[in-house]
């Protein structure tokens, strides 16, 4: 457990230091604007999108919804949020589905669709790059 | 004897020792024997619990393969369903619609499996790609095998995995669809990576070298996995495993694994889980080694533990067996033939040897706990001890001779060896004492001495004692004299010559006796052994044989008196003539020989010793030419005297037979002058000599034992003279005084002779006088006073005769049943002239007024003494002045005269 806080806190210095080097595309995690407020930690954020977790911290329902296997936007989320890259992910799901304890979130074709579906679902939350927020989402505040 | 007592001795030792051995051995065995018990112990709990520990990992891993294998089976099974699900709602809808874009509907929906790992496809008749929800390159499957069975016949089917475009292996599951006259349409196929079926692998259970894997019934892995290690299309390198419901222990895949395998229902497949056994009893290994080892180190400290104390104990007990054969030897050392004795610091006693017990008498129990003193002889003074502990105290040891006693009471002397043992401060803490007895050594000493002092044959003291001898009676005798007496055997030499020298002998050793038995007991016998330190306290004499037949004799403590001496010695050499003239018995011969005899006298050290030996030889040589069997005298005037003196005993002793003796009476007269009694004094009228006066013939009668009888014939004479008066009226009441001497009054019977001659004679008790002299009543002060005091009861008066010439001791005067005192006549006689006489009789007359005696002044010559005597108070006198000693028909005519009516009368006085 502790090496793993380890791994992934190295992981997040590194990526950090990645986003200050180029200027990589930065990942938001959103919800809907219908939401009046959002504060959730990085952790948080991954473990609803991992599964383990249906609820907000208020106890509302959380939907997380991804976009498109393979995609950019995708891979530096979780590997942003949850320190994993596309592989383990694939891996996570395969045996998580496999043992039947979970299913991977809907996919949105891509951020407008993202945007619609979240806009519609109060419930939801999802991913977008920072710059291609509008009026229908609401950046969920990093709380670390 | 010898080989019996060696065989012995060498058998004793070991016999011991093996006993010694048996007791040290169990307790030396005790240590190894009870540690390794222990270990046993140890290790039986070590293996039981590795044991118990094993079997309860094997079932743990038995256990969890099976519940893995379970969780397994139905992980596959449900995903195989899933799997068929989605095919059949696919060819469900495809058959009911007919619209390929039913995919992409069902899939937004989400009702097909997730597009993540799952892709389904649907293929026409030809095999032709129609549709998908993932993205596939295969555009046409009408060659591969799931398209070409579907063809036949509707069949949920899974081939074996093919890579697709990116080189990912996939698994493909297919079901055929059909047109709606039931004629072949195509099919409708999910593909999904063949890892998918070994994601469940959990680290937690499986570890890291567990297996889990899916097994076609033609035993070929569709998907396995080994730890990390993915792998697909493995023939299984295990023995068939169709249907393995329990688990066991195989091995593959490199190592033992407990294995269990599934047969799925309704597919060709097999689930298999496997364990690495090595990963699964690694706990138990663990544990294993955990306990082997504290077994191990625990045992290591066992038997270190043991070692150490074995080697302790060996060492103890070499120790022991040092100390007990110490012991030994000191006990064997104790155990000498030198008596030795252990005391402790206040000397009582601890311990002793039987060298000690056999010296002294005394066992062990008689003597521990006692002190030493009970040895003592009392031979020692208090001042010997002292020296010996201060000696003991001071250098540690002493050594030296003690007599000491046994318990028989018997002394002996001993050479002692007294050692103190300190302790490590110096403290003294036993004593060790060893003697041994050197009694024998004293006898050879004696023996030794004897030899070389007295005379093998008749064991006289020989020449060089007896010269000894006589030196020490010269130099101890100054004012008596002593006498030096040769004895000579005559014709000696005769007997030697006819008889032979064994008579010869015989005969000198009988002489030797005779001489020895004649003497006054002393010690011309040696004396051996015991009694040392004796000194004789009176003179005695020593005969001494020096050679031949020559024989000597030392007289010592003989008469002050030349002439006297010279008689003693004469009478004792007369005694040995008698004695060696009787016959002696030579085996049966009986044999007579002579002596000569050579005597001189000596007085102090006034002549020398050699001079002594020659004058004596001559003595002898003279005698020899006398005519032998005689004694003569060195000293030829000496040797008159001798004779003439031999010639006056033998007249004394006729006289007695001839009856030459007369009494004469001397009246005893009162101060008015009559006579109340007289003294009875004896006369000798020797036939060719004349009148003797006693002064000459006391003495010689008092060596030649005639005084008894000359003493006895005085006492009963005038005893008859006293009867004989009571008859006549003028002499009926006169007293009459008789002298006894000192040898006569001394006889045991004296009391008894007095009393039958009274009775006897019939004379008066009353009337008779027993006059002592002062030297008499000095020996023997008791018996002196009992016989006065039972002469006194019968009414015999006594007085003391010459009081104040000896040693008057007024203390026994007191004691004495006295009448009389009298005056002697030296001190009457100078009455008149000499003061310090004068205060004598004043005095004599004062204390016998004081002791209420009365008092008779003997020797009164004239009337002035007379006076003075009377004024003195003295009222009985005798003297010439009134009578001198006369016949008896002359004092009974005086005392018909002095009868107290007449004036007694100077007129008798006569001289």
């Amino acid at each position: 457990m502790k090496r793993k806080r380890y791994l992934g806190l190295s992981f997040f210095i590194y990526m950090l230091s990645l986003n200050g080097g180029a200027a990589k595309a930065d990942v938001v995690a959103v919800v809907s604007a219908k939401r009046p407020v959002c504060a959730l930690s990085r952790h948080q954020v991954s473990d609803i999108f991992l599964g383990k977790t249906v609820r907000f911290v208020n106890g509302e329902i959380a939907t997380p919804i991804d976009l498109p296997n393979g995609s950019a936007e995708r891979n530096e989320f979780y590997a942003k949020f949850s320190g994993r890259s596309e592989a383990q992910i694939l891996a996570y799901w395969a045996s998580m589905v496999f043992t039947g304890r979970g299913r991977p979130p809907r996919e949105a074709q891509d951020d407008d669709e993202m945007k619609n579906l979240l806009d519609n679902d109060p419930h939801s939350i999802g991913y977008i790059e920072r710059d291609k927020m509008d009026d229908r989402v609401r950046l969920c505040k990093d709380i670390q | 004897m010898i080989a019996s007592g060696s065989a012995k001795t060498s058998n004793d030792p070991p016999k011991r020792r093996a006993r010694l051995s048996l007791i040290a051995e169990p307790y030396a065995l005790l240590f190894p024997v009870f540690s390794l018990l222990l270990l046993g112990a140890i290790w039986a709990t070590t293996l039981y619990l590795v044991n118990t520990e094993r079997s309860r990992a094997v079932q743990y891993a038995l256990n969890l393969a099976n519940e893995m294998s379970d969780t397994y089976e139905a992980q596959v099974i449900r995903s195989l369903h899933e799997i068929d699900h989605d095919l059949k709602l696919v060819k469900y809808s495809l058959e009911s619609e007919g619209n390929p874009g039913v995919l992409r509907k069902l899939n937004s929906r989400g009702l097909l499996l997730p597009d993540l790992l799952f892709s389904t496809t649907i293929y026409d008749r030809s095999g032709n790609l129609v549709s998908s929800t993932g993205k596939t390159d295969a555009k046409n499957v009408a060659d591969r095998a799931y398209f070409r069975k579907q063809m036949q016949r509707d069949m949920f089917w899974s081939g074996l995995p093919q890579k697709d475009g990116d080189g990912k292996e996939l698994l493909h599951f297919s079901r055929r669809l059909n047109g709606s006259d039931g004629s072949f349409n195509g099919i409708v196929s999910v593909s999904v990576p063949f890892s998918y079926f070994v994601s469940g692998y959990e680290k937690s259970q499986l570890g890291e070298q567990g297996i889990i894997g899916l097994l076609g019934t033609d035993g070929i892995f569709r998907a396995k996995r080994v730890g990390k290690a993915i792998s697909v299309g493995d023939r299984a390198s295990l023995p068939p495993l169709n249907d393995q419901q329990t688990t066991t222990l195989l091995a593959w895949e490199g190592m033992q694994r407990f294995t269990n395998a599934r047969k799925l229902y309704g597919f060709p497949l097999i689930s298999v889980v496997a364990l690495s056994e090595n990963e699964k009893l690694s706990g138990f290994h663990r544990n294993t080694y955990r306990y082997e080892w504290t077994a191990a180190i625990v045992s290591a400290f066992l038997v270190l533990f043991t070692t150490a104390l074995l080697r302790i104990s060996w060492q103890l007990d070499a120790t022991r067996k040092r100390a007990e054969q110490n012991l030994r030897i000191a006990a064997a050392a104790f155990e000498s033939q030198e008596a030795m004795m252990i005391t402790d610091a206040d000397t009582v006693i601890l311990q002793i040897n039987s060298a000690f017990t056999e010296s002294t008498g005394y066992e062990p129990d008689e003597i521990i706990g006692k002190t030493p003193r009970i040895l003592k002889s009392g031979y020692h003074d208090a001042g010997f001890y002292r020296a010996m502990w201060e000696e003991i105290n001071t250098r540690g040891a002493w050594q030296g001779e003690i007599w000491d006693r046994r318990k028989d009471g018997t002394v002996f002397p001993k050479w002692t060896t007294i050692s103190a043992v300190k302790d490590e401060r110096g403290v003294v803490t036993h004593y060790v004492s060893s003697h041994y007895d050197i009694t024998e050594r004293k006898q050879s000493e004696q023996k030794i001495k004897h030899l070389a002092y007295f005379d093998q044959l008749t064991g006289l003291p020989n020449r060089t004692l007896l010269l000894d001898k006589l030196k020490e009676s010269m130099s101890k005798a100054q004012d008596a004299y002593g006498a030096l007496l040769f004895i000579d055997l005559d014709n000696f030499k005769i007997l030697n010559d006819t008889l032979g020298h064994h008579m010869g002998d015989l005969l000198l050793k009988q002489v030797g006796h005779r001489l020895a038995g004649s003497v006054r007991a002393g010690d011309m016998v040696a004396r051996l052994g015991a009694e040392p330190e004796v000194k004789p306290s009176r003179p005695v004499d020593t005969v001494a044989r020096l050679g031949g037949d020559e024989f000597v004799l030392v007289l010592s403590g003989l008469s002050r008196d030349k002439i006297e001496a010279a008689s003693q010695t004469e009478a004792i050499g007369r005694k040995i003539l008698n004695t060696l003239n009787e016959p002696y018995q030579l085996n049966d011969i009986e044999y007579r020989i002579t002596p000569s005899i050579g005597a001189t006298l000596f007085l102090g050290q006034q002549s020398a010793i050699e001079d002594l030996m020659k004058q004596a030889d001559l003595a002898m040589y003279r005698s020899k030419a006398m005519g032998r069997n005689g004694v003569c005298f060195f000293d030829p005037a000496m040797e008159a005297a001798m004779v003439e003196r031999a010639a006056l005993e033998e007249d004394l002793r006729r006289a007695m037979e001839e009856n030459q003796f007369q009494l004469y009476y001397q009246a005893q007269i009162t101060k008015d002058g009559s006579i109340i009694g007289a003294e009875a004094l004896l006369r000798w009228h020797h036939p060719k000599r004349g009148m003797v006066p006693p002064s000459e013939f006391i003495p010689l009668a008092e060596d030649s034992k005639l005084i008894d009888a000359l003493g006895h014939w005085v006492l009963e004479s005038a005893c008859f003279q006293l009867a004989a008066w009571s008859e006549q009226h003028a002499t009926a009441q006169l007293s009459l005084s008789v002298n006894v001497s000192a040898q006569q009054f001394h006889q045991h019977d004296f009391v008894y002779q007095v009393k039958s001659v009274l009775e006897r004679t019939g004379a008066d008790p009353c009337l008779l006088q027993l006059e002592l002299t002062e030297s008499l009543l000095l020996a023997n002060m008791e018996a002196v006073i009992e016989k006065m005091t039972a002469l006194k009861e019968i009414g015999i008066g006594f007085s003391l005769d010459d009081f104040g010439t000896g040693y008057s001791s007024l203390s026994y005067l007191k004691r004495l049943p006295l009448d009389h005192l009298k005056i002697d006549r030296s001190f009457v006689r100078d009455v008149l002239t000499n003061p310090s006489d004068a205060a004598i009789a004043n005095t004599i007359i004062a204390l016998a007024k004081t002791l209420g005696l009365s008092v008779i002044a003997e020797g009164v010559e004239s009337e002035a003494q007379r006076i003075f005597l009377e004024h003195a108070g003295c009222s009985i006198y005798q003297g010439y002045f009134f009578c001198l000693p006369i016949p008896l028909e002359e004092f009974e005519v005086f005392a018909k005269k002095s009868s107290p009516s007449t004036y007694p009368g100077h007129l008798f006085q006569r001289r």
